[in-house]
């Protein structure tokens, strides 16, 4: 199951939300969260869904084991023996047939390559249980329920997408949350933006990306190439930004106060900022998880930027592409580290927002091709290469045909919709236009519902691609 | 106004965030019920389908899986009130930009020469037809009594669930996609399927058709008439790249003859008449007017009388007409420009009979033109569907009988022959399910029409289709492909001699063959009953 999905939004939800609320104290609440949690899981993965459960015990019971050795060293065998379990469930899942591949590929061999299927959110729970033993190890106290560790586990909210919610950040709330009617509506308010931000516009440009982007030969002009990777860069960010959104939305409506995933990463002035605002879950697991346990800024730090740069890249597939889209980023950070940063302190600001959503794009067209031949053409058909004509009719017709969202796009990349809302706060002072101001946001957002849920409808027109001449 | 104190604020700020949750549980769970409740849809008729059906539960289904997938499916495929919620999707689509022309499929620049998109599609198509399952089923060889003529309401063929027909994939068809906006045709909006174009196509279906005059010899006329499609007149300039030249498609065709087979040249006489109504907007067939003058460019050809257009038919209309454009992109600005559709119905008399178009039995009696037909099936007016065989005699006396191979574009263009011979034989090319040429023999059929848009006649799908009715016997698969080397000898051998109706399949050495069959059963009757009044 996805959220952007009718049978998600009007029927699991909904259901989920009476049972949820009818439940009189934490701990049922708590069951009825698990219970639905693991039917979301299991409908998108009814086998594998062995995996999130072993994981679960394993970590859960290493939990204990470290805080019944703790302060000997004996403590850290339970911190290496779950990340050898979870690690080695998502290296086999996820990649062996790369490794066995690229083995065969070096080496000439014809080694049999495995053919696994990679079992929904395991990339993002996999390392929730990490930061569990670790935070444990660290002195977080462990669960004692394993229920309530599945729990943390299995969220739906963030289960199959993240943010990746580190185990210190919900402890408490696992056990003792209160659910306002401010963090309710809070939480519906974000459900409804991020789901917005998903249908209306991810999807959108997405479908402008792939158009200019699918080729055989080259794109079709240098338009389209600039188009195809501009349009991919929008709709990567707004499918996934709005994803966290809905988690984000759908934590807060039942209590939970998850960190922020996204805060507007096209505004950055740098590759060092834009890594700070962009799946910040993510970067700051690598940070506090690899890269200062490895030694962070005190020892070989360029070793250390680029071990976490190379997993960086491979966490996000088992394609040599984003091995190498991890690197290119190693390589601005460590450029931005020992010089480009104070030189970009001594120019305007507006030159550091261009060099980084330039470095943006093109690190995405590399994030894109996973065919390296494709992503050569595609670089060189964007500087003319190849005798492309400038523009098409075709790719021409598909920008004006969406240039609407695409405006709206590029201005929610920028920080305008907090700053209005702070506006819109503040100009409420009194009662005649708070009311002015509550039906124009109830309008608002019942809109962005109503045309998501048109769309979602609408994404399955698919005419029967027959003629009958 | 009074500007509010903070403890004000915070009231008002929760009354706020009452109403939000108040409004949106309302919303979520009405929903939820309506979703729970309504009627689902099956059918999309804009969308030609059968919607997704609901899966079964069971363990096997439910781990592998495809229970919740095909679940998912089924839940956002039915929404109640789909058809609403899609046109105003389309409503929508319009909404996120600026009017310009949009296109839809893979459009690719074809036109230029050396373009790769043009070798392409050509190796790609050639692979084998996949053949319906319809088609090879065996037909229900056990069929004895040819029904009693009983003058029917006709098959009513509209009213078949349009999504259970055998169909063509587009993707198979020389299509390089559609443009809708930017597009006008006789003042209004209109779209246009581009044209692939696929010469290697083109000659095969040129030496297909040779075949058949070889086949059939001197004592049959064998004519071939490929019709340009709209986009040939009404594509502005501006779009020529994205659409192959229809007319060097169709010269090549008729250049490309290897026996006497006449062509016919509609192109010139219809390219004089495009400030009329002759095509279509929101379909991508022609309109009668269009067929009109292909007939009678095949007049002119072949020394015919042809009627006036305007004077000698009853001219009848439907409002409310859109097409197959509409239904392929959901494009609301087709939706929102109708088309009147007109018809031309002979004033002559003629009666038409309908047949099984696998077992040629007899359907009885019916009209020719099935004006009941509404909105977006108008077109299905002539002849009523493709999956029948049609036959229409007419009490002239000039000794000629066509037999006409056709795809639906020839739907439109039979009703006039009606003027200028004795019997008319209506042969769907995709659909036909005996030995064509057999069937010609037997029915002393003089002229022989093959009749096809030039799409068609650039689809490796279709010439298939068309080379597999000679040698169909009784029940074969229908568009396998021929062998050329092994037909050279066969044709002489199984068709050079005349078959006559005693022929019966009781000898049993070769029982697939189809000299060995019951002919009787392959002849629909000859002489169907006059006693009914004209349709």
């Amino acid at each position: 199951m996805v959220f952007s999905d009718i049978f998600f939004l009007f029927e699991f939800l909904p259901i989920f939300l009476i049972f949820y609320f009818a439940a009189a104290d934490i701990r049922i609440k708590n069951v009825v969260l698990v219970f639905f949690s693991l039917f979301f899981y299991a409908w998108g993965e009814p086998f594998w869904m062995v995996l999130l459960l072993i994981s679960s015990i394993t970590d859960f019971l290493n939990g204990r084991f470290i805080t019944r050795h703790k302060g000997e060293k004996k403590a850290a065998l339970g911190v290496v023996s779950s990340c050898v379990i979870d690690l080695g469930i998502l290296a086999v899942f996820k990649y062996s047939g790369f490794f066995m591949s690229s083995v065969n590929a070096l080496t000439g061999l014809d080694l049999p390559v495995p053919d696994l299927h990679l079992p929904i959110g395991i990339s993002f729970y996999t390392f929730q249980s990490i930061t569990y033993v670790v935070d444990v190890y660290r002195g977080k106290k462990a669960q004692q329920n394993y229920f309530g560790y599945l729990l943390y586990l299995s969220m739906f909210f963030q289960l199959v997408a993240g943010p990746i919610v580190r185990y210190g950040d919900v402890a408490r709330e696992i056990d003792r949350r209160d659910i306002t009617t401010h963090d309710f509506a809070e939480g519906l308010c974000r459900l409804v933006y991020g789901l917005g931000k998903k249908v209306l516009i991810a999807n959108s440009v997405g479908a402008v990306a792939e158009q200019c982007l699918t080729f055989d030969g080259a794109p079709v002009s240098v338009l389209a190439a600039w188009a195809g990777v501009f349009m991919y860069s929008l709709q990567i960010y707004f499918d996934f930004s709005g994803y966290s959104d809905m988690a984000i939305g759908m934590g807060l409506m039942c209590g939970f106060h998850f960190p922020e995933n996204f805060d507007h990463p096209y505004a950055s002035r740098s590759v060092t900022e834009f890594w700070r605002r962009w799946h910040i879950s993510l970067g700051t697991f690598f940070r506090d998880y690899v890269y200062i346990p490895l030694g962070g800024n005190r020892r070989h730090q360029m070793l250390n930027i680029l071990v976490v740069w190379f997993l960086t890249g491979l966490w996000h597939g088992a394609s040599g592409n984003f091995i190498l889209w991890g690197l290119y980023f190693a390589f601005f950070l460590v450029l931005e580290k020992t010089f480009l940063l104070s030189f970009f302190k001594k120019i305007p600001a507006l030159f550091g927002h261009i060099y980084t959503i330039l470095v943006a794009l093109f690190g995405w067209a590399i994030f894109y091709f996973t065919d390296m031949g494709k992503l050569l053409t595609c670089l060189s058909s964007m500087f003319g290469g190849k005798g492309l004509p400038l523009t098409d009719i075709v790719t021409e017709s598909a920008l004006k045909g969406n240039i609407f969202i695409i405006i709206i796009a590029v201005l929610l990349s920028a920080p305008v919709y907090p700053r209005l809302r702070s506006l819109a706060d503040k100009l409420s002072g009194n009662t005649v236009t708070f009311t002015l101001y509550g039906l124009a946001k109830i309008a608002f957002l019942l809109g962005i519902f109503a045309l998501s849920a048109i769309s979602l409808v609408g994404d399955t027109y698919s005419p029967f691609l027959y003629f009958r001449f | 106004m009074k500007t509010l104190s903070p403890e004000e604020k915070r009231k008002n700020a929760s009354a706020l965030e009452r109403s939000i949750i108040i409004t949106f549980m309302a919303v979520m769970f009405f929903m939820a019920l309506c979703l729970i409740f309504l009627k689902r849809p099956t059918e999309s008729e804009v969308e030609k389908r059968k919607l997704a059906e609901r899966p079964v539960l069971s363990s096997e289904s439910w781990f592998s899986g495809t229970f919740a997938k095909e679940f998912t499916k089924w839940f956002s495929d039915t929404v109640p009130y789909r058809e609403q919620i899609l046109s105003m999707m389309s409503a929508l689509n319009k909404k996120k930009g600026i009017s310009t022309p949009t296109f839809y499929g893979n459009v690719q620049m074809v036109a230029a020469e050396t373009s790769p998109a043009v070798t392409e599609a050509a190796s790609v198509t050639s692979v084998t037809s996949q053949t319906e399952t319809d088609v090879t089923a065996a037909p229900d060889e056990t069929y004895t009594e040819p029904s009693v003529t009983e003058v029917t309401e006709a098959p009513a063929p509209t009213e078949v669930t349009t999504t259970e027909e055998l169909v063509e994939n587009i993707a198979e068809f020389s299509n390089n996609g559609i443009i809708v906006d930017g597009v006008k045709m006789y003042g209004d909006n209109a779209g246009v399927m581009l044209f692939g174009g696929n010469d290697p196509a083109g000659t095969r279906y040129a030496q297909v058709i040779s075949r058949y005059k070889e086949i059939l010899g001197d004592e049959v006329n064998v004519y071939n008439m490929v019709v340009p499609t709209s986009v040939e007149f009404y594509l502005p300039h501006k779009f020529s790249l994205y659409s192959v030249s229809e007319k060097d498609a169709i010269q090549h065709i008729y250049d490309s003859y290897t026996a006497d087979v006449i062509p016919i040249d509609a192109y010139s006489e219809i390219a004089k008449h495009t400030d009329e109504y002759i095509y279509l907007r929101t379909d991508h067939h022609w309109s009668q007017r269009g067929a009109y003058y292909a007939y009678k460019a095949f007049c002119d050809a072949l020394s015919l009388d042809c009627p006036d257009i305007d004077k000698d038919y009853e001219i009848k209309t439907k409002e409310g007409f859109v097409g197959s454009l509409y239904g392929y992109t959901n494009d609301i600005t087709l939706k929102n420009s109708p088309e009147i559709f007109t018809y031309y119905m002979p004033k002559t008399e003629y009666h038409t009979y309908y047949y099984d178009y696998r077992s040629l039995a007899s359907k009885g009696e019916s009209v020719l033109f099935h004006e009941y037909a509404e909105g977006g099936n108008c077109y299905g007016m002539f002849l009523g569907t493709d999956q029948i065989h049609t036959k229409i005699t007419t009490g002239l006396d000039t000794g000629r009988k066509i037999c006409v191979f056709k795809e639906s574009y020839g739907n439109a263009f039979v009703p006039f022959l009606v003027n200028n011979f004795d019997e008319i034989y209506v042969i769907d090319i995709r659909y036909f399910g005996t030995n064509a040429v057999r069937y010609i023999r037997s029915s002393g059929i003089t002229d022989v029409l093959f009749i096809d848009n030039i799409f068609a006649a650039n689809t490796d799908k279709l010439i298939n289709d068309i080379a597999a009715l000679w040698d169909n016997t009784y029940g074969s698969e229908g568009g396998k492909v021929i062998d050329w080397d092994t037909l050279a000898t066969a044709v002489t051998d199984e068709y050079g001699i005349p078959v006559t109706e005693t022929v019966t399949g009781a000898d049993g050495s070769a029982v697939t063959d189809a000299q060995s069959l019951p002919v009787t059963v392959l002849i629909p009757e000859t002489s169907p009953p006059t006693t009914e009044a004209s349709p």
